[in-house]
């Protein structure tokens, strides 16, 4: 459980790093559209490089308030739901 | 509008990207030193590619003001256009955010679209399947993404065109520019485009148009205007040149390179030699020039023998004895970004007083279909014509006046 939060994390920071996010904006409360500044392929190439890595669908959400937080959250259910 | 009352177009500022300098300085000292950056290609194995010569830009670093976003959306020739784009803008001293952006337009050429995006995707389609495509191919591969991501990094918006033909895309896109100042849609265009061939799946694309050298001796592979000529080799970079309405470039005081005098483009059959002649008649006389005062031709000099005869006959038919120079023989061809590249140097050797040399020329003696040059030579030059053509028979020629030379 602690391991797949872990890696999650570390993914999601070098798939918005790979997508030009300066590293010190990467953090937990950041909201991904008001505060990374992400769009709708954005959302698009983080949801192809989950899917990539940890074979879950997740909806990256980039038009209301969710958080980098959020995502990980949701990234990790998908996964221990995909692995029950 | 009159001929007579039409509007003089101004070159106030150059940007380039090349295999010879990522910058203007560079490049033209490296042209003048005769130095070929032609060699075997090192960006991926060539192994089996029936070519493996290249003019690679290596050590690129894109200009900083460029976001990281923006890159990592974009392919390697629209960063190749942001950064000449970025260097001619400040070149020219142009502050964007005064001016309308409405008034500003980008008229660019470009041949073969983004190959590194391209493997890239081709990769995720056939080995991921198509939902995993990255959701930038669309957008970045297309020969128009060095204009759009440009109009947007620059915050552009005026009258904007691509042109994309084949080996005088880079031409079209100078004869719409200038038209787009001349009709007044504009006051400020960037003329120029960029290329990125240079990838596995761009060489062996290009390989089968059968234009390109096989020869394995980077002095010897792309040779202009020889009997021996097998084909050209592939280039890669940009240029983009800042030109402008001469009453513009007046208000705000700046200096000129030159002037773009004329650009006219013919097509017909490429065996046809009359069309260039025709092409480089009608560019002269726009351009209000007699032949006699034309002191350097820029040439196509696509290695192929056929048709770089069929141009020297031409040229020489027009143009009687005037020196012909080829920087492609040393920074390979760039198809879309070649003609701004050639007018740049055109206007920094009409700046300097010298007639740039050809690299190759001192390997293989004389025979050369046209007077090209072989060593750099200091001479006065008032007006100079930069010629490209394409395969399938474009021609486009530009005629060039020196600075406080206009009339």
């Amino acid at each position: 459980m602690e391991q797949t939060e872990g890696d999650v994390q570390q993914a999601l920071a070098e798939i918005l790093s790979e997508l030009g996010v300066e590293q010190e904006a990467i953090d937990d409360s950041a909201v991904l559209g008001a505060d990374l500044e992400l769009d709708s392929t954005d959302a698009v190439e983080i949801g192809l490089e989950l899917k990539r890595r940890f074979s879950v669908s997740v909806k990256v959400q980039v038009k209301g308030s969710e958080t980098l937080g959020d995502l990980a959250k949701l990234v990790v259910e998908e996964i221990q739901q995909s692995g029950a | 509008m009159t001929a007579a009352a039409r509007r003089r177009a101004l070159v106030t500022g150059i940007g380039t990207v090349n295999a010879a300098g990522r910058d203007t300085a560079s490049s033209w000292q490296a042209l003048l030193d005769g130095k070929s950056a032609i060699g075997p290609i090192k960006r991926f194995d060539a192994a089996g590619l029936q070519v493996s010569l290249a003019a690679e830009v290596t050590d690129f670093q894109p200009p900083k003001e460029i976001s990281r976003r923006l890159l990592a959306k974009s392919d390697r020739f629209a960063h190749f256009a942001l950064s000449a784009t970025a260097q001619a803008v400040a070149d020219a001293g142009l502050d964007l955010a005064a001016e309308d952006p409405y008034r500003i337009g980008i008229s660019f050429g470009n041949n073969s679209g983004g190959w590194d995006i391209c493997e890239r995707g081709f990769v995720e389609y056939y080995q991921q399947g198509p939902p995993m495509i990255n959701p930038w191919q669309a957008t970045a591969w297309f020969p128009t993404a060095p204009q759009g991501f440009v109009s947007i990094q620059f915050n552009v918006r005026g009258w904007s065109k691509s042109f994309a033909t084949d080996r005088a895309s880079g031409g079209s896109a100078a004869y719409f520019g200038l038209r787009a100042l001349r009709w007044g849609h504009n006051d400020v265009m960037l003329i120029g485009g960029a290329e990125a061939p240079v990838t596995r799946l761009g060489v062996g694309a290009h390989v089968s148009t059968g234009e390109l050298s096989r020869g394995t001796e980077p002095e010897r592979a792309y040779l202009p205007f020889s009997p021996d000529g097998t084909g050209l080799v592939l280039g890669e970079g940009s240029a983009v040149l800042v030109v402008e309405d001469a009453g513009h470039a007046a208000a705000r005081g700046a200096r000129a390179y030159g002037e773009l005098l004329a650009v006219e483009q013919r097509t017909g059959s490429p065996e046809d030699r009359t069309v260039l002649e025709d092409a480089l008649r009608a560019a002269l006389d726009q351009a209000r020039r007699d032949p006699g005062e034309v002191g350097l031709v820029f040439g196509e000099g696509c290695g192929s023998a056929t048709a770089d005869r069929i141009e020297a006959e031409a040229i020489s038919r027009v143009l009687p004895g005037v020196p012909v120079t080829v920087p492609k023989a040393a920074l390979g061809h760039m198809y879309g970004a070649s003609t701004a590249t050639d007018v740049a140097f055109a206007l920094l050797a009409m700046r300097d007083g010298v007639l740039p040399p050809t690299a190759g020329t001192q390997v293989d003696g004389p025979g050369r279909y046209a007077p090209v040059t072989v060593t750099a030579v200091e001479r006065t030059i008032g007006t100079a014509v930069v010629v490209s053509r394409s395969r399938e028979g474009t021609n486009v020629v530009t005629v060039l006046g020196s600075h406080g030379n206009g009339r």
